[in-house]
């Protein structure tokens, strides 16, 4: 059958459908046709339909490359789908010499003992035939398939479970010849491979701007989701840029310097919106420049207009509204209002209906709209605005708060039916008056006060919220409590504000918290009880100097038999403190310290302040934009391109911009520039390096890059200011291990345990896993919360301690709050919310694979999934990936019988399938140790009825009983391929490209010295940094030989029909 | 004296959010109108007068359906309708049924494991993704792309890409593809997949501008014009900086310098746009900042869908509702399993009901956009009259990986050159290629082949 494969040369692929469908038929029966011979062998014959068939449409392309080959060499025998990988560069050498001395003496024979039972003398299970290569150079052609053997080799995944097995020291022999001879590795001239130039990924992205600018940005808000290649997402192949990002990044730099260097006028300005234009919360608003309309807020609704305010900084404006109010009079629509009492069924038409006007969710002002339609009117309030974009809503509001109780029904005040009728409102500031905010956690709470959260509780008579503060100017001030109360009894809650210990004002609390909401408002806020804090002001003039400002709850009351459970107890409740003072103008937000350092620095101390009127200077702006320059691309910009950099200050500053904002126009060039956005090698030392050592494939990076590539490994983010200062002075490679350790105790490498653990041993994934909630109630955010954070914990302490790297494996510790303390079953002793390092002694826990986080996010949401915790493990910590499942494989439905019992008895079940053991016997037996945890990681001594069964063995290898057994078996067996998966995924991570053949002498060498060492953590983070691809650039453009990078141009054009 | 609430300031924030609903833009009729006019004059008048220009979207959902209650019995217009398109009951007489459609390079092709990063990159690329876990990612130009590269200059974005796919893993994606294949659908270029947009805030914010900003729409023309004039001094800076950047680098190096050059020629056309006209701001159609529901997320997205086509800012539009392979659970109807587990159901008939619910539940979705697209007028037809939506899936039944008999649907008349309300059955493994060479033809873009077509698909006339 397979025969049919290699002598196929027609390029008629249009019967493809005919063969497939005649092979369908024919092969199951030829793969039952091979008896005894191949004992192991018969599952592999799947795949082999697959490649023939598919073959076909590729060969007409490969045929002209095949026929060079042949050509070239005579003697080899060539395999038509072995081309692509290396056929030109092959065809454009001298002939294959005769077999090497290494391959006779040492690849050979072992090939020949344990392989060639299914894979050679004629039997070709898996279409490989391994005596069909008569040289190296005939294996070299097929790197892709020899890579696969040499990977199985060294993983133990062949020869198959019950085939005989080699010694270790004969596989290690055969792996190592095997790795040499393939690669033609010269150790004495190593190629340190190709690393694409790469775009910042979104936490470099956040970190570079943290660390430069002083800017905390989000770009999870704003940015797409990086690609993610080998596991990791700063892989530069896959970060691609499509127009789409480059707007955001262009507005991202735009609102990053904005933040830093705020010059936008604060002048006064008046903003007129038309009601039918503004945004409705009743019907679509008009766009269509249509002139100004009456519109109806209808209280029955809680209708609402709402108007966005955009100021630089915490200012306060006058919002205007022209309007008037009808009451309801048609009765029928009254009674629909489910009226609270009598009396407010009918209202006298002269009572004012009230518009309540809200800066964000709080409600800063009443209007009581007491005009006719025949008299329509302006109203205003002067309100309180945050910095940035803040919505300001116009609301007919339905509670109607009282003036004098009791209450009915649960319910604080009247209903007002009734509709107001708006046209426009003006929104005009920022106005005079310089407005800081006393932040709830600036509040004091005395006497049973508290603070919780966001707000200051006041429980009983005398509670104060205060706080100190500091009065610039003696003068006019306004004071605003943001407040609101439980009710309870015959009058409202009622408190006071006092200065410097004297009441300068008193104020009823009607604002109801924690009230039975309103049938709408409920709707809108999916059955919450919601607080409404209420700002309340007091104009009172403030001397100079420290004040002491205090709200004081006056008047506490208890009924403890009052039907409404709500209205047993008044109390206070206090949000923060607003002053304004209004003899100063509004303040313009200050400058972050790296900024301000940097304009301080350059341009005087004058040049604090951003509005400051600092004279343009050109010489100053170039110095000054030099410096950042050279930060913001990690390396000093040539004159010619600061020319460019100073043309784009030139043309703000012809336009009339000031020094600060002609200077943030170039910074914004600056930050949008491919520089900065891409790392990249540096280029010019690039050729100079090929033209003059032409024979050496590396050559060193420069320090800068090298600053680079250390700062975003260790830190992801840019080299700081020391990094910088050494690679100027070229004395960075001189420094390097003090600078690592550097690096390393630095609050920043934090986010190397997140980018790099949370990738390697995925807990970032976390998120994205979603157990059953029914089926596992413990299961809360918090819960899985605090699983990331010990996983977290336990990495960062592995690297703060240099700890050795096999207690990932091995640990007998862990890091637990309460909650997963209980979760986990350990002792009782740990309370409470903060995590602490406790032994896991006694307990059947060690290391991360007994992490609830892997133990969840390796579970599907209904059950445990013992095959992607093999998965997982053989995967990341021993890098021995199983072969991949056949294409097609026949569903399970089709075999006769149903599969039954637990579900690893299903699982046994299934493995007797030979096609599906081929890929679960490696896995699932890693799995079923980890049995006794459910799919929360939980520990269960069930699974549904019956009892769980942990006893398992590897392939080939030992028995063992659950998991304290299965980790310690992996550490005394599989420490070297653990320590192998780490250097990989490290190396990989650090380098943002994939690990490739030509890598293993780097990563044979770290592993050695992870051996020497003890393991231990900074013994692999040095030996990245070290090593020879990290340290090292290609001198030339294409590695000769070795890159299976071939363009396979043919074959695509084919695809895309483009040729 | 319990102290024991907490302030639930961000309901309330959403509560007042949510009040602002996503109402249909009567109101921006005219002003569309009067583009498509401009548009169809430069053009040359569009095909048969039509005076709306007609749109282009693709619709994918994930891991195939459970093809018994997909395919219609019968064939031609009277046929009923199976379980899974019972949501669309109302929707029977805009949409065709197209069964017997095969993406053949989803197919292994000796590059074993991996049916389903291969679905989702060659479903609309025709192109068989190399193999490989993030070196030299590889698939082909989209069928999107190739009508936004062509027709893409008129509107203010050339394409829009959109996904629901918030929480995207980390690690291997599926059996040594790069993720990138199974999260993006639409391909720029053979090496540049377009990544979707997933917020539809951002959506609203990069159609019609931060209205909060001072690029909103109050700015005077000569406000405008200044800003246009700062942007386009950054876009020269940056371009002449890659361009020297660009050549000393080596070829993969360039490739990503192309990328961002590309980039930054796009964004220039569109400062120009922005110049010449105020971007309409659609008051009161601003999406919510949370939502709270799957469901509530698809459905803000379809309406940012709509309101693109609507508004005419662009007329080509790809949505992943769920990336291929995804393990989502739905537990909003119920099904509180993964979706791929699911898919996988070993023959079981409760997870094959279980899975038959989410197929429903996104035909449900989707229902709810040829509802909103059925409520947009355009002269005397609709904006879905106006357009060809192709709502299906890369595999055909999610058990058996299969890349044939696809589940394929197409809502709309093309402007009147479609004939929905149908069950067209192809010839077996039809190229799903050919149905997107018709389609090509009728947006105007043309295309001779793609992929393995044999030929145009015309029986959707």
């Amino acid at each position: 059958m397979t025969r049919l494969s290699r002598n196929r040369t027609s390029s008629d692929f249009s019967d493809i459908d005919a063969t497939f469908q005649l092979l369908a038929r024919a092969l199951p029966a030829a793969a039952e046709g091979i008896p005894g011979r191949g004992r192991f062998c018969a599952s592999q014959h799947l795949s082999i339909l697959r490649r023939i068939t598919t073959q076909m449409p590729q060969s007409r392309l490969l045929i002209p490359a095949a026929a060079l080959l042949v050509l070239a060499a005579t003697t080899v025998s060539v395999r038509s789908s072995d081309v692509s990988a290396g056929g030109p560069v092959a065809a454009s050498e001298t002939p294959a010499t005769a077999p090497a001395g290494e391959f006779h003496r040492t690849v050979l024979p072992l090939l020949q003992k344990y392989c060639y039972e299914c894979h050679g003398d004629g039997m070709d299970s898996g279409d490989l035939e391994m005596d069909s290569y008569k040289s190296l150079q005939d294996m070299r052609n097929d790197i892709k398939t020899w890579q696969k053997v040499l990977q199985y080799a060294r993983t133990q995944t062949m020869p198959p479970p019950k085939a005989d097995q080699p010694t270790q020291a004969e596989r290690d022999a055969l792996v190592e010849a095997l790795h040499r001879e393939l690669y033609q590795i010269d150790p004495a001239n190593p190629d340190p491979g190709r690393v694409t130039v790469r775009r910042l990924n979104r936490s470099e992205y956040r970190n570079t701007i943290r660390d430069l600018i002083g800017v905390t940005f989000d770009p999870t808000i704003d940015f797409p989701q990086d690609d993610t290649g080998y596991g990791f997402d700063n892989i530069g192949d896959v970060l691609t840029l499509p127009p789409m990002l480059m707007e955001k990044y262009l507005a991202a730099a735009e609102r990053i310097l904005d933040g830093a260097i705020p010059t936008d006028s604060m002048e006064s300005r008046e903003r007129r919106v038309a009601a039918n234009r503004a945004q409705r919360s009743n019907k679509p608003s008009a766009d269509d420049g249509s002139a100004a309309e009456w519109v109806k807020l209808s209280s029955r609704d809680e209708d609402r207009l709402s108007v966005a305010v955009q100021g630089p900084t915490r200012a306060d404006y006058l919002v205007r509204v022209l309007a008037y109010a009808q009451p309801y009079i048609d009765k029928e629509a009254a009674a629909t209002m489910r009226p609270m009492s009598d009396e407010d069924a009918v209202l006298a038409p002269a009572k004012p209906i009230r518009l309540s006007i809200f800066t964000g969710d709080a409600l800063a002002a009443e209007l009581d709209i007491t005009s006719s339609a025949q008299r329509p009117r302006w109203y205003e309030a002067r309100v309180g605005v945050g910095a940035g974009s803040t919505s300001i809503h116009a609301v007919a509001r339905r509670d109607h708060p009282p003036t004098t109780l009791p209450v009915n029904a649960g319910r604080i005040g009247h209903e007002q039916p009734g509709d107001i009728f708006v046209k426009e409102i003006v929104i005009e500031g920022p106005l005079q008056g310089a407005v800081r905010r006393v932040a709830n956690d600036r509040l004091r709470a005395s006497g049973h006060g508290q603070r919780n959260g966001e707000i200051v509780f006041l429980p009983q008579t005398g509670d104060e919220a205060s706080a100190s503060v500091e009065i610039r100017s003696s003068g006019d001030h306004l004071v605003r409590v943001q407040a609101c109360a439980d009710q309870a009894g015959d009058e409202p809650a009622k408190m006071e504000l006092l200065v410097d210990g004297t009441a300068v004002a008193s104020f009823d609390v009607t604002a109801p918290a924690g009230i039975k909401p309103s049938p709408l408002i409920k709707g809108l806020a999916k059955g919450a009880d919601q607080p409404l804090f209420r700002v309340h002001e007091v104009r009172t003039t403030l001397g100079a100097g420290k004040r002491k400002l205090a709200v004081r709850f006056l008047n506490d009351a208890w009924f403890p038999d009052h039907e409404e459970p709500n209205l047993r107890d008044r109390n206070l409740y206090v949000q923060d403190l607003e002053i304004v003072d209004l003899a100063s103008r509004p303040l313009p937000p200050p400058m972050t310290p790296p900024m301000r350092e940097l304009f301080v620095k350059h341009a005087g101390p004058a040049a604090a302040a951003t509005n400051a009127p600092i004279e343009h200077d050109a010489q100053v702006a170039r110095k000054l934009l030099d410096e950042f320059t050279r930060r913001a691309w990690r390396r000093p910009p040539a004159p010619e391109e600061l020319d460019r950099v100073m043309q784009l200050y030139n043309l703000a500053r012809e336009h009339g911009e000031s020094f600060h904002a002609s200077v943030k126009h170039a910074m914004k060039g600056v930050l949008v520039s491919s520089s900065f956005l891409f790392r990249g090698e540096p280029l010019l030392a690039h050729r100079a390096g090929a033209d003059t050592e032409p024979k050496k494939l590396a050559q060193p990076i420069g320090e800068y890059e090298l600053a680079s590539r250390l700062s975003y490994f260790l830190w992801s983010s840019t080299p700081d200011d020391e990094l910088l200062r050494l690679a100027e002075r070229g004395e960075l490679r001189k420094n390097l291990h003090a600078q690592v350790k550097r690096m390393l105790a630095s609050d920043k490498s934090e986010a190397f345990v997140d980018n790099f653990a949370g990738q390697w041993l995925q807990f970032r994934n976390l998120d994205a896993v979603h157990p059953d909630r029914k089926m596992f109630k413990v299961y809360t955010d918090r819960l899985r919360d605090a699983m990331i954070r010990e996983t977290r914990l336990f990495f960062t302490h592995i690297m703060r301690e240099d700890r050795p790297l096999m207690d990932v494996l091995t640990a007998d510790y862990t890091f637990v709050n309460e909650l997963l303390a209980r979760h986990y079953g350990l002792s009782n002793d740990v309370k409470g919310n903060d995590f602490r390092r406790v032994s896991l002694a006694g307990s059947p826990r060690r290391g991360v694979i007994t992490h609830g986080s892997v133990l969840t996010l390796t579970s599907n949401p209904t059950r445990t999934s013992p095959v992607k915790r093999g998965k997982w493990v053989l995967e990341n910590l021993l890098g021995s990936p199983p072969p991949p499942p056949p294409a097609n494989v026949p569903p399970l439905e089709s075999e006769a019988r149903q599969l039954t019992g637990t579900l690893r008895q299903r699982l046994e079940q299934h493995r007797e399938s030979k096609a599906c053991a081929s890929c679960h016997a490696p896995l699932d037996p890693i799995g079923f140790g980890l049995e006794h945890f459910d799919a929360i990681g939980a520990w269960r001594e069930k699974d549904g009825d019956a009892p769980v069964d942990a006893t398992s063995a590897f392939v080939n290898g030992p028995t063992f009983n659950g998991s304290i057994e299965l980790v310690e078996l992996l550490a005394k067996t599989r420490g070297k391929d653990f320590y192998r998966s780490v250097v990989e995924a490290c190396l990989t991570f650090a380098l943002g490209r994939g690990v490739e053949p030509y890598d293993q002498p780097a990563v044979e060498r770290i592993v050695r010295d992870l051996q020497a060492n003890d393991g231990k953590f900074s013994t692999l983070v040095q030996g990245v940094v070290d090593s020879v691809p990290f340290q090292m650039r290609r001198a030339t453009e294409m590695s000769p030989g070795s890159s299976a990078q071939a363009e396979e141009g043919g074959i695509r054009d084919w695809v895309n029909g483009s040729e | 004296m319990s102290a024991k609430w907490h302030v639930h300031r961000r309901t309330f924030l959403r509560g007042l959010g949510a009040a602002v609903a996503l109402p249909v833009l009567d109101a921006m009729a005219p002003s569309l109108a009067s583009v498509t006019r401009a548009a169809s004059a430069a053009t040359g008048g569009a095909a048969g007068g039509a005076p709306f220009p007609k749109r282009m979207a693709f619709v994918y959902v994930p891991n195939g359906v459970t093809i018994p209650h997909w395919t219609p019995k019968a064939i031609g217009a009277n046929y009923e309708l199976p379980r899974i398109l019972q949501p669309l009951a109302a929707h029977k007489h805009d949409f065709n049924i197209l069964s017997g459609f095969a993406q053949s390079q989803g197919l292994a092709l000796g590059d074993g494991a991996g049916d389903h990063a291969r679905a989702s990159a060659s479903f609309l690329t025709g192109a068989h993704a190399r193999k490989t876990s993030g070196a030299d990612i590889r698939a082909g130009v989209s069928v999107d792309q190739i009508a936004a590269e062509q027709i893409g200059k008129q509107t203010v974005l050339p394409s829009l890409e959109l996904s629901c796919d918030l929480g995207r893993r980390v690690g291997a994606c599926d059996s040594g593809y790069s993720c990138a294949y199974q999260y993006n659908l639409a391909w720029r270029s053979e090496t540049m997949p377009v990544m979707p947009e997933v917020d539809p805030k951002q959506v609203f914010e990069r159609l019609f501008g931060d209205v909060n900003r001072g690029g909103g729409g109050i700015d005077a023309a000569d406000a405008r014009s200044r800003r246009a004039m700062f942007q386009r001094s950054i876009l020269d800076f940056v371009a002449d900086d890659a361009a020297r950047l660009q050549s000393r680098l080596g070829r993969t190096d360039q490739r990503k310098l192309d990328e961002y050059l590309t980039a930054v020629r796009e964004i220039e056309k569109r400062v120009e746009l922005a110049e010449k006209s105020a971007p309409r701001l659609p008051d009161g159609t601003r999406p919510p900042d949370e939502f709270n529901s799957f469901e509530e997320h698809v459905r803000l997205m379809f309406d940012m869908l709509v309101l693109a086509f609507q508004t005419d800012s662009t007329r080509v539009a790809t949505f992943i509702v769920s990336h291929e392979g995804s393990n989502r659970s739905y537990g909003e109807i119920g099904v509180n399993d993964g979706h791929h587990n699911l898919s996988h159901h070993f023959g079981d008939v409760n997870n094959i009901e279980k899975l038959t619910q989410i197929n429903e539940f996104h035909a449900k979705q989707f229902a709810y956009f040829l509802d909103r697209m059925k409520s947009v007028t355009e002269g005397d037809r609709t904006l879905l009259d106006n357009s060809m939506v192709v709502y299906g899936s890369g595999l055909g039944d999610g058990n058996a990986h299969n890349h044939d008999n696809l589940p394929i649907l197409l809502a709309g008349r093309g402007g009147g050159t479609v004939t929905p309300g149908r069950h067209i059955k192809a010839d077996d493994r039809t190229p799903l290629n050919n149905l997107f060479l018709s389609m090509l033809d009728r947006v105007g873009a043309k295309a001779e082949r793609f992929g393995d077509s044999t030929g145009r698909y015309e029986a959707i006339a």
